[in-house]
C-alpha cells in the first residue's frame, strides 16, 4: 500500500482498519512502557519478549498502512530491544531513556494519524529521537542517561483522550446474558406492580423499566459489528481461488456497513465463506468457457446485504454457469435421494432444493478448498440454527443467487402474549397489525367448509383458529376471544385466540434442535414467572393452515407447480353453480355471506331485491348473468346463499348455489374471457376456476335495471 | 453408568453422556410435537426438549406427575430424559456387559446397547442417540418434509 491520500478527519469516520490499528498500537505502547519500567527495576529481560513481538507487529502494520515514519521509529526501537533480548548489550538507563523517548514520539505520531489520517512531515519531529536510538545501539556507554532537552519526556503533544477501548468478548456475552435476566426480572416486577395496584411500586417499576430498556439497547449496540469485517476476507480468497483455477473474478460488494450482532456474524461467517468459494469453484466458468458462451471473460461475484425489519438479508450472486436441475436429478437418483419416477415429476425448484440435502454435492471434482462433502446442507443447518433461512435460485447459463435471511439479533423483541385454552404463546409485535375483540359473539366470523374468515371493515380476511390448527381444543367464542390481525407475506391474516394478554419484552431463545421442524414456531421464551412458552411464526402458521386445507381438499393431488414471479397470489372465495361450474371472487371484494329465506326476496321491476334491516339490497342470481331476465322466484331454493359484495354503487347480493371454500390461489393472467364479468382464470386444485370482477358485476346489475326502463332511456346500456 | 428406573424397568446410560440430573416444576407444552415430547424445560435460561422416556420406549405410562420425576440432561444434545427415579452411578466391568437378549421388545431392541450386571442388580444400557432416533427420527423426517413443502409451495 502506498502513501495514503487525503486526510481522514475525526475518529468516527476513520476506516475500521485504522481504528483497530490505533487501538492495538496504543495497547502495545502501553505494555512497552510498563515493561521498560519494570525492567529498570530489575525484572528478567525475558519479560520483554511479548513487548518485542508487539513492537515488531506495530512496525509491520505501520509499514503496511504507509506510515513510514512510525515504521522507522518502531524499527529502530525494535533493533535496540533486540540487542537487549539477545544479551548483546546490558541494560542501562540510557536504553530505557531512548526507548521511552521513542515511545513518546510514536504516541504523538498515532495522534497525528488519528487526527489527520497521516503521519506526514512536520506534524511530529522524529529525527532527533531516531539518532538517539541509533546512538545508544552503536555505543551505550557514550549515550546520555538523561534525555536531550528537545526529547524531554512528555515534551511531545499529550495523547488525546481514548475514544474506544478493547474489551473481552466473553465479558460482552455475559453482559448480554445478564441483561436478558434483567429484562425477565423487570417483567416480573412489572407484573407484580400491576397486580398489587400500588402506585409507588408502579412508579418504581416504570422507572426500572425505562432504565432496563436503555441498558438493553446499549448492550445490544456494543455487540453490533458491520459485515465489512467478514467481507474484507474475500478479495484475497477470491484472488487465490481465481489464480489457482485459471479464472477471472471481479468482486462487487455493497451494504458492508450493515450491522449484525457479533454472535450472529460469527455464526454466518463460515456459511457465507462457503457460498463464496462455491460460487468460484462450481459457479464461475474458466475464461475460455465464458468466452465460448459469449460472456465477458471476467466473472462477477456480488455480495450484497441490507436490513429489512428484524432481519438482515445477505445475497451471494454469481454470473456463472448456474445449476442444472437435470444434473441434480441424475445425482439424486444415483444417491437414492429420489426415485426415478419422483425425479421425473419434480419441478425445477424442487430439484434445486435437493442441494440442501445432507451429503449431496453436484461437484464432479473435489477442489482443495471446497467440495469435500461439506456442502449446502451445512450452510443451511448453520443458518437455521440461528433462526435464519436460505433460498436459492439458479438459471442455467446465467448464474446462481443464494439469499440468506438472518435475524438481526438473537436477543430481545417486543411481543404480544395470547392464550388458547391453557396454553400461552408469544406473537412478535412486528407482525401484529391490529387486535379485534370477538366478544360481540363473532357475527363477523364465518366458516366456509374448513376455511375461517372474518369480516373486518366490510372486507373478508382469511382467519386461522389457532387452537384447532395446533391440535388443541378449537377456540370457543367467549368474552375474551380476540382476533390478532398479523401481516404474513404481505397480506393480513386473522389469528383467532381465546384471549389476548400483555405486551412484553421477551428474550428469544432458539428451539431445541429437534423441534425446529415445527413450522408454526420460530423460537421459545421464558416468561417472568419462569414458564417456557413458544413464539409463534405467523408466516409458518398461515402457510401451514393453507397447506392443511389443501391436504384435506385434495389428498391425492400432485404437488402444484411453483408460482412464477409474474403470477399473482390471491385469496379466493370459491363457489359453484350447478349449471356453470366453479367460480371464484377475490376474498377482499366480498364483504360477507348471508343466508336469506326466500320469503324476504321480492321482485322490483327487472331486479330481485331483499329488505333487510330497513335497507334494500339488490340481488342477482349468478345464473342470471347469462339470461335476459331474472329467474322466477319460485325456482329459488328456500334458503338462499348470498354473497354480499361491496361495489362502488353500494352492496350487491350475488345468489349462488353453493359456497365451496376459501383458498389461496396463484392466478395465471389470461386475456379477456367471453363470459360476463369474468376477467381472469386460475387453476385451483386442478380445476379451472373463473374469477369474477366485482366492479363489472355491479355494471351488469345497473344495466339490467336500466333495461327495464322505457325505451328512450336505454341508450348507452353496457353490453 | 448412570442408572435409573422408568415404569418399573431398570435402565442406564453412560455417565459421560449425562450433563446433569435435576427436578423441574413446570414444563412448557409444545402442541404439534411428537408423543414422546413432554415439553420444554428451562435450564438456567437454556431451553431443552424434555422427552418422556416411558413414551419414547413405549413402556406402560408413568404413574407419577411430571414434577415428581427426574430430568436427565444429555450432554450436547439440548434434550433431557424424564424418568421416574434416578439411581446410583455404578461402575460396570467389561466382563459384566453382555449383548442384549434377542427376545427384547422391539421398541427396546433398537435402543438397548447391552445388559449390564452391577452389585445393585442388572440393567439395560441405552444408547441416547438411538433413543432420540427412535423417539423423533421418523417424525422429524415427516415434519421436515411438511416444513419443506410449507416453505416451497406457499
Amino acid at each position: 500500500m502506498g502513501e495514503r491520500e487525503g486526510a481522514v478527519s475525526g475518529l468516527p469516520e476513520l476506516p475500521e482498519i485504522l481504528r483497530e490499528f490505533l487501538n492495538e498500537a496504543r495497547e502495545i505502547l502501553g505494555d512497552l512502557e510498563a515493561g521498560l519500567v519494570r525492567l529498570e527495576q530489575g525484572a528478567d529481560v525475558g519479560a520483554l519478549d511479548a513487548v518485542f513481538r508487539g513492537l515488531h507487529n506495530l512496525k509491520g502494520t505501520a509499514g503496511l498502512l504507509g506510515f513510514g515514519r512510525l515504521e522507522e521509529l518502531a524499527h529502530a526501537g525494535e533493533d535496540l530491544l533486540g540487542a537487549l533480548r539477545a544479551g548483546e548489550q546490558a541494560l542501562s538507563p540510557a536504553h530505557v531513556t531512548a526507548l521511552l523517548a521513542a515511545l513518546d514520539r510514536m504516541r504523538a505520531l498515532l495522534l497525528a494519524v488519528e487526527e489527520t489520517g497521516s503521519d506526514g512531515e512536520g506534524a511530529v519531529e522524529v529525527d532527533a529521537c531516531l539518532s538517539l536510538l541509533r546512538g545508544v545501539l552503536a555505543d551505550p556507554e557514550q549515550a546520555p542517561a538523561a534525555p536531550p532537552a528537545e526529547l524531554a519526556l512528555g515534551a511531545g503533544p499529550a495523547q488525546g483522550p481514548e475514544r474506544t477501548i478493547r474489551t473481552d468478548v466473553e465479558l460482552l456475552d455475559s453482559l448480554m446474558d445478564q441483561v436478558s435476566e434483567l429484562v425477565l426480572a423487570r417483567n416480573l416486577i412489572h407484573e407484580l406492580a400491576e397486580r398489587r395496584r400500588d402506585p409507588e411500586l408502579s412508579a418504581a417499576s416504570a422507572r426500572l423499566g425505562g432504565i432496563t430498556s436503555g441498558i438493553q439497547e446499549n448492550v445490544a449496540r456494543t455487540r453490533m459489528r458491520p459485515l465489512e469485517g467478514l467481507w474484507s476476507r474475500f478479495p484475497r480468497l477470491l484472488r487465490d481461488l481465481a489464480l489457482q483455477q485459471g479464472k477471472q473474478v471481479r468482486l462487487l460488494s455493497e451494504g458492508g456497513h450493515t450491522e449484525l450482532d457479533r454472535g450472529v456474524l460469527e455464526a454466518i461467517s463460515d456459511p457465507v465463506s462457503h457460498l463464496v468459494r462455491n460460487a468460484v469453484d462450481h459457479g464461475l466458468e474458466p475464461v475460455e468457457e465464458r468466452r465460448a458462451a459469449g460472456k465477458p471473460a471476467e466473472g462477477t461475484l456480488q455480495l450484497r446485504a441490507h436490513q429489512e425489519g428484524g432481519y438482515v438479508y445477505v445475497v451471494v450472486q454469481d454470473d456463472g454457469r448456474g445449476i442444472d436441475p437435470e444434473r441434480i436429478a441424475v445425482r439424486a437418483r444415483a444417491s437414492g435421494l429420489l426415485s426415478a419416477e419422483a425425479s421425473e415429476r419434480a419441478s425445477k425448484v424442487e430439484l434445486l432444493q435437493l442441494i440442501f440435502e445432507p451429503g449431496f454435492s453436484t461437484a464432479d471434482e473435489v477442489t482443495s478448498l471446497s467440495g469435500r462433502g461439506v456442502g449446502m446442507d451445512v450452510v443451511r443447518s448453520h443458518v437455521e440454527r440461528i433462526g435464519g433461512s436460505v433460498e436459492i435460485a439458479s438459471e442455467v447459463g446465467l448464474g446462481t443467487t443464494v439469499k440468506l435471511r438472518i435475524p438481526l439479533t438473537l436477543a430481545i423483541i417486543p411481543a404480544l402474549l395470547v392464550r388458547c385454552g391453557e396454553q400461552r404463546f408469544a406473537i412478535p409485535q412486528t407482525n401484529v397489525q391490529e387486535l379485534v375483540g370477538l366478544s360481540g359473539g363473532g357475527a363477523a366470523l364465518e366458516r366456509f367448509g374448513e376455511a375461517l374468515t372474518y369480516r373486518l371493515r366490510e372486507r373478508l380476511l382469511p382467519a386461522i383458529d389457532l387452537g384447532a390448527q395446533l391440535g388443541l381444543a378449537p377456540c370457543a367464542l367467549g368474552r375474551e376471544s380476540s382476533l390478532v390481525v398479523v401481516q404474513a407475506e404481505g397480506r393480513p391474516v386473522g389469528i383467532m385466540v381465546d384471549a389476548v394478554g400483555d405486551h412484553e419484552e421477551i428474550v428469544v431463545k432458539p428451539l431445541p434442535r429437534h423441534l425446529r421442524a415445527l413450522p408454526s414456531y420460530s423460537g421459545a421464551t421464558i416468561l417472568g414467572d419462569g414458564d417456557v412458552i413458544l413464539i409463534l411464526d405467523v408466516v409458518g402458521a398461515s402457510r401451514q393452515a393453507e397447506l392443511l386445507r389443501k391436504a384435506r381438499r385434495a389428498p391425492l393431488s400432485a404437488s402444484p407447480s411453483p408460482a412464477r414471479a409474474e403470477d399473482e397470489t390471491l385469496d379466493l372465495l370459491l363457489f359453484e353453480s350447478e349449471v356453470r361450474g366453479r367460480y371464484g371472487i377475490p376474498l377482499g371484494s366480498a364483504s360477507r355471506l348471508e343466508e336469506l329465506p326466500r320469503e324476504v326476496v321480492e321482485r322490483s321491476g327487472a331486479q330481485l331485491v331483499a329488505q333487510r334491516r330497513g335497507e334494500i339490497l339488490p340481488l342477482l342470481h349468478f345464473d342470471d348473468l347469462w339470461s335476459a331476465s331474472p329467474a322466477s322466484l319460485t325456482r329459488l331454493p328456500e334458503l338462499l346463499q348470498v354473497l354480499v359484495c361491496a361495489t362502488e354503487a353500494g352492496p350487491v347480493g350475488l345468489i349462488v348455489d353453493r359456497i365451496v371454500d376459501v383458498v389461496q390461489a396463484t392466478l395465471e393472467v389470461t386475456g379477456a374471457s367471453d363470459e360476463p364479468c369474468v376477467d381472469r382464470r386460475a387453476v385451483v386444485d386442478g380445476r379451472v376456476t373463473q374469477i369474477l370482477d366485482v366492479a363489472r358485476l355491479s355494471e351488469a346489475l345497473s344495466g339490467r335495471a336500466r333495461a327495464a326502463l322505457p325505451a328512450p332511456a336505454l341508450g348507452g346500456s353496457p353490453d | 453408568m448412570c442408572t435409573f428406573e422408568q415404569s418399573g424397568a431398570q435402565l442406564g446410560i453412560d455417565v459421560s453422556e449425562v450433563q446433569e440430573v435435576l427436578r423441574a416444576d413446570s414444563l412448557g407444552r409444545v402442541p404439534g410435537a411428537p408423543r414422546a415430547v413432554q415439553g420444554l424445560l428451562n435450564l438456567r435460561g437454556q431451553i431443552l426438549l424434555a422427552l418422556d422416556l416411558g413414551r419414547a420406549l413405549e413402556l406402560p405410562a408413568s404413574t407419577r406427575p411430571s414434577h415428581e420425576r427426574m430430568h436427565i440432561v444429555l450432554l450436547d444434545q439440548d434434550v433431557s430424559l424424564l424418568v421416574d427415579e434416578v439411581g446410583e452411578v455404578v461402575e460396570v466391568a467389561p466382563t459384566d456387559r453382555a449383548p442384549p437378549p434377542e427376545h427384547l421388545d422391539p421398541a427396546l431392541a433398537s435402543t438397548v446397547q447391552a445388559v449390564c450386571q452391577s452389585p445393585l442388580g442388572s440393567f439395560l444400557l441405552l444408547s441416547p442417540a438411538a433413543l432420540l432416533e427412535r423417539a423423533l427420527g421418523s417424525w422429524l423426517k415427516d415434519a421436515n418434509n411438511v416444513k419443506h413443502r410449507v416453505e416451497v409451495e406457499s
